[in-house]
């Protein structure tokens, strides 16, 4: 009995530790005012040259965006509501152009280099926010990460590049708005 | 002990097979298969984490079993070399195997990029380019003839909210505003187009129509908008939908005062967009493995090292586990053969194999079985063998030729007062024993051994300060033959009470004759000088009657002597058998003895201390009283020489073994006997006293003996001496002391 209890504790602990690693990283407040949902966020992706290198050599890269509404208890935030979009960036050879397409709508979009590309990336328009207009939220945060897709990539360089940071690139939770 | 060997085999074999199926995963992940590929990395980390436990096992097998080595244990030393054997025969064709293998690889690699081929998929690439460019050429040239026909007047300027057409029901109303722009239909009618939109300067749509299944139209990216606004038309080739090539076309157009943007997608014809999706496909892929090149190669080491590993690995294994079954049987045999020496002749071997070491099993475990009987056999005859010898009275050695003493039986101990471990093992000449005498009877033994003799015998008393013993030594020498090192079987035997017994035999004997020879003389002689005295001395003249009466009183008081003396001959040599025995208490005769004494001593000097209890003996009371007379009257000698008079007896019983005895001590307070006289207090005529004739010990000590009883002296210079005599209680005339 003692024990369980024990564990139960030790779990709730984990938990909050978690939850309190993976939402209070890269904190930066910034007050927004609430119609500015769909304002441009004031952060780039700064790509690593590896993975630069590795979209030129026609090698698909699988990025991962993650949106998070969350609620700020003191220095935490509480996520209640959570959406995951992964978009491939590909090289077309023949058209000498770069792909974007979202691996939920399999819609392709094509860019004529990577800089406008990452940028569309980030564009608000290109994120669904349908689920704040509804809920009518206040006093909310949206907090973003992009992630490559380390599963997605091809067997030999997941093995050689376990440890490069590059390749593991992670921007880390942002806090681009509040609601 | 036998089930943790099956589960650590069990677990052995789990991992070994979970490290294949690992390692054939990560091959196939790594070759091909998309679904596996993700995840490749876990499965190596898998591969190297149990190739990892399973060379600590290898490594902790291998140190438990050169630590049986070091120990010697039996079968160890084998079963290491056969591993040794083992893994050298397994790793050398492994790691030529794998060099190879490395070799091909890297090879195989470098073959797939060959300048050539680069080329030629280049070229392909810049042909399917310029067949496209002339393709694209001519849709453009639709395109601006497109703007021509649209009447621009009917398009407006209102934006329509692209949120708008998220939400399925806002569809009707939005698409009516599109639907409105009756022209844009006609156009799609007539050309190839697949969606055409009409967008403002900045991006927003006016208007839109496709043939294509999306609510939304597919909108031109910002780079188009740039480009446009440079005035220069957008053409590009892009794959827009399940990778179908379209081509996106985008043309800046008058429209009253302001500038609007035609923006058109064409569908490429089936044919070019297989060979186009073929071309780029190659090119992807060539692309992609040229700059996986130096990974691929790493990764492919790092596989084929990890097959290496296991395979060297399973290789050991299965050497240990082999060479664990193979010497098996030679572990038993050594064991076996360890234990018998050991002395262990019920060792048997459980049989496990038919083969040739099941046979020489077979054949071990026969010659176990007729060893333990032998051995059976001569363990009950030596068993025997010393039980004869611990019931022999006399004392048995067997000594080398060189004169070392192999054995000896516990009568040796008895008889010489030595412990035979001493003796064995050491040479009889040089031994060291406190006791000189007997130290000189080995040497003698060494002595007659030498002299060559087949037999030899002699006779010589040894002592240790507390008895003196009279020994016959006798020796043979044996037959020299194959396995006996005994040279000379040596009896030793204490003849101290048969010489004693003949001396007194002997005695007995001359005190007997003498007693009768000078007894029957001696009434005539003394009648005839009474006699000579009465007749004769009256008829002498009164000076010669003196002299005559002093002379016949002179021969009856020498007579009267020569008559005591005979009379302690008779008592000395007298039989027991005819004594008369019956049942007495000892303690009347000691007060009867003392009453005696109390007439020409001093009654008080005579200390008499009785237990209550009754001490009946079974005796000749005549015999009795003639030994205590005789030692309380030598008490009181001694006690007399020092100027003593007292003489202590005591008497008292009792019950050793369930058997009752009676002893009465008499102690006098004299200078006790002297040391050298102790050996030979009880011969005839060995006397202390100047007077004494030396038969009142010898008289004691038969009386004793005639009544089963022991006698003991202690004497001490100081204390005095003290008699022991110890007499069965006498109601059964066989009890004995």
């Amino acid at each position: 009995m003692i024990i369980s209890a024990l564990k139960i504790l030790v779990m709730m602990a984990m938990i909050s530790v978690w939850s309190i690693l993976e939402s209070n990283e890269h904190y930066f407040d910034k007050s927004i005012t609430s119609d500015s949902a769909l304002q441009k966020t004031n952060f780039e992706l700064k790509i690593p040259p590896d993975l630069i290198a590795a979209i030129d050599n026609n090698v698909s890269l699988t990025f991962c965006l993650t949106i998070k509404i969350a609620k700020k208890l003191g220095p935490f935030f509480l996520p209640l509501h959570k959406k995951i979009e992964c978009s491939t960036i590909s090289r077309y050879a023949i058209g000498k152009n770069f792909i974007l397409k979202k691996d939920s709508s399999k819609k392709n979009v094509a860019h004529s280099d990577l800089r406008t590309l990452f940028e569309s990336m980030l564009k608000p328009e290109n994120m669904d926010f349908e689920v704040i207009h509804k809920k009518k939220l206040a006093d909310h945060y949206i907090l973003l990460r992009w992630k490559l897709l380390r599963k997605k990539l091809p067997a030999p360089i997941l093995l050689t590049t376990f440890f490069s940071k590059g390749w593991n690139y992670d921007t880390g939770w942002k806090v681009i708005k509040k609601l | 002990m036998k089930f943790n060997f099956l589960k650590k085999k069990l677990s052995v074999s789990v991992l070994f097979i979970l490290t294949a199926s690992s390692l054939a995963l990560s091959i196939a992940a790594l070759m091909e298969s998309s679904k596996i590929s993700q995840y490749y990395d876990s499965l190596f980390i898998t591969n190297f984490v149990c190739v990892g436990i399973l060379i600590g096992l290898i490594l902790k097998e291998m140190k438990v079993l050169v630590k049986k080595a070091n120990d010697k244990l039996p079968g160890s030393r084998i079963t290491l070399k056969i591993v040794l054997a083992f893994v050298m025969l397994s790793i050398l064709p492994l790691t030529t195997i794998f060099a190879f293998s490395i070799f091909f690889i890297n090879k195989s690699i470098e073959s797939w990029f060959q300048v050539e081929i680069s080329n030629s998929l280049e070229n392909s690439a810049a042909l399917s380019r310029v067949s496209l460019d002339l393709n694209m050429k001519k849709l453009l040239r639709d395109t601006r003839t497109m703007v021509s026909e649209l009447r621009p007047n009917s398009i407006g300027q209102e934006r329509i909210d692209l949120r708008y057409l998220r939400n399925p029901d806002n569809f009707v109303s939005s698409g009516k505003n599109i639907l409105r722009t009756e022209n844009l239909q006609t156009l799609l009618k007539k050309s190839d187009a697949e969606e055409i939109t009409i967008l403002d300067e900045k991006g927003g749509v006016i208007a839109s129509i496709s043939k294509l299944d999306n609510l939304v139209p597919r909108l031109p990216t910002e780079s188009l908008l740039l480009q446009l606004n440079n005035d220069q038309d957008f053409i590009a080739l892009e794959p827009i939908s399940n990778d179908e090539l379209f081509a996106r076309i985008a043309i800046k157009f008058e429209n009253g005062q302001t500038k609007n943007i035609l923006h058109v997608l064409y569908r490429l014809p089936s044919s070019i967009n297989f060979l186009a999706e073929t071309v780029e496909e190659g090119i992807a892929k060539y692309n992609e493995l040229d700059y996986l090149r130096t990974k691929l190669r790493i990764s492919f080491t790092l596989m084929l090292t990890l097959v290496l590993l296991y395979s060297v690995i399973g290789s050991i294994w299965a050497a240990i586990f082999l060479s664990h079954i193979l010497t098996r049987p030679i572990a038993d045999l050594t064991q076996a053969t360890k234990a018998i020496a050991a002395g262990n002749y019920e060792t048997e071997i459980s049989q496990q194999s038919n083969d040739d070491l099941g046979l020489l099993i077979i054949s071990f475990n026969e010659m176990t079985k007729q060893i333990n009987a032998s051995t059976k056999k001569i363990k009950s005859q030596r068993d025997y063998l010393n039980v004869l010898m611990k019931q022999l009275s006399s004392g048995l050695i067997s000594i080398s030729e060189s004169g070392e003493c192999l054995s000896a039986n516990s009568a040796v101990s008895n008889i010489l007062g030595v412990e035979v471990t001493n003796i064995i093992n050491k040479p009889i000449n040089a031994l060291n024993i406190h006791e000189k005498s007997i130290e000189e009877l080995f040497k003698r033994i060494f002595e007659f051994m030498h002299h060559g003799e087949q037999q030899w015998q002699f006779t010589m008393p040894i002592t240790n300060g507390k008895w003196k013993k009279e020994i016959l030594c006798r020796g043979v020498r044996m037959k020299a033959f194959e396995g006996l090192r005994a040279a000379h079987l040596v009896n030793i035997e204490d003849i101290t009470i048969l010489l004693q017994a003949q001396k007194e035999a002997a005695w007995s004997e001359v005190a007997r004759r003498l007693a009768h020879e000078i007894k029957n003389p001696l009434t005539p002689i003394k009648l005839s000088a009474e006699r000579m005295t009465m007749k004769y001395g009256k008829l002498l003249v009164e000076a010669d009657q003196k002299n005559f009466s002093k002379l016949t009183h002179t021969i009856i008081q020498q007579v009267d002597i020569i008559k005591d003396m005979v009379d302690e001959f008779s008592g000395y040599a007298g039989n027991a058998a005819v004594q008369k025995k019956q049942k007495l208490d000892l303690d009347d005769i000691i007060k009867d003895v003392i009453e005696l004494f109390s007439e020409i001593k001093d009654y008080d000097s005579i200390r008499c201390y009785s237990s209550q209890t009754k001490k009946h003996i079974f005796g000749c009371y005549a015999s009795l009283s003639r030994m205590l007379n005789n030692l309380i009257n030598n008490a009181l000698e001694a006690s007399n020489q020092r100027d003593e008079k007292n003489v202590d007896i005591y008497a008292k019983s009792i019950l050793n073994n369930k058997t009752k005895r009676h002893i009465i001590i008499i102690k006098d307070y004299g200078y006790g006997i002297p040391e050298k006289m102790m050996y030979k207090i009880f011969d005839p005529y060995v006397s202390t006293k100047d007077h004494g004739r030396g038969l009142g010990l010898p008289i004691v000590k038969k009386i004793v003996e005639d009544h089963n009883g022991l006698l003991k002296i202690k004497s001490d210079r100081i204390k005095g001496t003290r008699v022991f005599v110890i007499l069965p209680e006498g109601i059964d005339k066989r009890a004995k002391v």
